[in-house]
């Protein structure tokens, strides 16, 4: 706890429905999470394949009062306590985002709070900012100035990989953005969702081909290599060639009885493909 | 005071009214503008009659079918108006509503709004005698399909729907000009299509509400979910949403809506 002598905390209610998760959270201090609840829908969307917009829309609907508040409750806070309503409002899917954007300011209205409108990708590069407010703030921290101890370091360069964004971003200072690269085609968790489902690994992509990859025996050496996009002399990205080869590469095993091995091989070395990508630009960016 | 609120179509409507009467109303035509244009119109409602949030007692909404996104953007501002005043939410089916405004029709009344896909969302009200009040004014139930279980609203194709029409019905809704025109021609004079701009909704959407809050069928913000009919089309997340992080935050939906702050 930070001591006494330290201002009041600036609460923020946080609501996020960009997608296919309704998230609240309570927020001091601009970082110290006080609460963060996530509904997912991702065991609803797994018997497509993919986000279905507006299932995921529907869902969000259903989700949103219990979130917020859960979200009150896990922070122990009532309204009386909280300073201000934000909500991302894009860029996302409209008929998800509405929801969260709709509650959102309906309740800063009736609660007579200012309401901020948030950037979805603003929003996935100050999550770096964010605190657990369980590990105890020192007595000295200097909680209203801009900067804490322990924060990232300006200038920087924020790489934000998802289901929907692939983006290498410079930020010489606060709220300033400069656009170095972007996917050309699938963002990176797209990529990941379409070879999951190739693979027969299901959805999300994501974690099903990392549980792949992590699954073979790292001793014996992987039999596949998947190409690289480089797209040299720029900082953008693409995944389209990656994910066409490893559907062929998938064809030409498939011609031999495909065993559990090869498939995590070649979630292996798509994985590796993907981050070798990334790493690399970013390091050299 | 109750505030009821109805986004489920293109015209959209905002009440506030005090016991049974109504201290202000606004209608107008939102198009698909239902989640930028509905707080802002409240706002405004309250404060031409000097009313804040907090002496707000219950709300009201309509709860579908009819848009999608118009729909949840008002049940989603019902949510979040009823979770922060800890005040009771009442839905009410937006068919329910619109049949309402025309209840001293002679035989039936019919509510339609514009399903797409060439169909119509539909149900019909008796309009004799005891029908006619608050508290038990809901659809007759209706066989439309050989074998299935009766029910109040359905989704119907124009010449279906004036099938099923009594000789002197009255129909009341919006219907885009290709349905409309398909059903006049399917009724063949048998029945009187009030005009598209008629509805005035957002008082009669508060009677009903009303009725339910006085017989203890409010609900929770937890609790309330609107009504869509139609499952949802499985399609792909078209997600057209890559750096973004100077501009406007604009968002590509399935029906096109822009979204503002
Ligand atoms: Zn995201």
């Amino acid at each position: 706890m930070a001591s006494d002598t330290s201002p009041v905390p600036m609460r923020i209610l946080a609501i996020e429905s960009s997608c296919d998760e309704t998230g609240a959270a309570v927020i001091e201090h601009g970082r110290l999470i006080r609460s963060n609840v996530v509904a997912s829908q991702a065991s609803i969307h797994a018997r497509y394949g993919g986000v279905v917009p507006e299932v995921a829309s529907r869902q969000q609907l259903s989700a949103i009062a219990p979130v917020i508040e859960s979200a009150l409750e896990e922070a122990r806070v009532g309204w009386d306590a909280i300073d201000a309503v934000a909500a991302t409002y894009g860029p996302g899917l409209a008929g998800s985002l509405l929801v969260g954007l709709s509650g959102a300011k309906a309740l800063a209205f009736a609660r007579g709070l200012p309401f901020i409108g948030v950037n979805h990708l603003e929003a996935h590069i100050y999550a770096n900012w964010l605190r657990d407010a369980a590990s105890p703030l020192p007595d000295s921290m200097p909680v209203a100035d801009e900067s804490w101890p322990g924060d990232p370091a300006f200038p920087l360069l924020a790489l934000v990989v998802s289901g929907a964004h692939t983006e290498l971003v410079s930020i010489p200072r606060h709220g300033v953005y400069e656009l170095l690269g972007q996917t050309r085609d699938d963002a990176a968790g797209e990529a990941f969702d379409k070879v999951g489902r190739l693979l027969g690994l299901g959805y999300p992509g994501g974690p099903a081909i990392q549980r792949a990859a992590a699954a073979r025996d790292p001793s014996r050496p992987n039999p596949y290599t998947l190409p690289r996009a480089w797209l040299r002399g720029s900082y953008n990205f693409s995944f389209s060639g990656l994910k066409t080869a490893t559907l062929e590469l998938t064809r030409q095993v498939a011609q031999a009885p495909v065993e559990g091995a090869a498939i995590n091989d070649i979630a292996a070395a798509f994985q590796e493909s993907v981050v070798d990508v990334l790493a690399t630009k970013t390091v050299r960016a | 005071m109750l505030l009821a609120l109805d986004t489920s179509a293109s015209y959209a409507s905002v009440a506030l009214t005090q016991d049974d009467a109504i201290l202000a109303e606004l209608t107008w035509r939102v198009e698909n503008r239902h989640s930028s244009e509905l707080l802002p119109r409240v706002q405004e409602t309250l404060r031409a009659q000097r009313v804040t949030p907090a002496q707000l007692d219950a709300i009201a909404v309509a709860l579908g079918p009819g848009s999608f996104n118009g729909v949840r953007a008002g049940v989603a501002t019902a949510k979040g108006l009823a979770l922060a005043l800890s005040i009771p939410v009442a839905g009410v089916p937006t068919l329910d509503v619109m049949a309402w405004g025309a209840r001293l029709a002679p035989v039936e009344v019919w509510a339609l709004l514009d399903a797409g896909r060439g169909e119509v969302y539909a149900a019909v009200y008796d309009t004799a005698g005891a029908a006619t009040q608050p508290e038990t004014w809901t659809p007759r139930a209706l066989t439309v399909q050989p074998g299935a279980e009766p029910g109040g609203y359905h989704i119907l194709a124009p010449e279906a729907l004036a099938a099923v029409v009594r000789d002197g019905a009255t129909l009341t809704g919006e219907l885009r000009p290709a349905a409309r025109a398909a059903l006049i021609g399917a009724l063949a004079g048998r029945a009187r299509l009030l005009e598209p701009a008629e509805p005035r909704r957002g008082g009669w959407l508060a009677t009903l509400a009303q009725a339910r809050l006085r017989a203890g069928r409010g609900e929770t913000p937890a609790t309330l979910e609107p009504i869509y009919l139609r499952r949802p089309a499985i399609t792909r997340s078209a997600r057209t949403d890559v750096a973004a992080l100077s501009g406007a935050g604009s968002a590509a939906g399935e029906e096109g809506e822009r979204l503002a702050l």
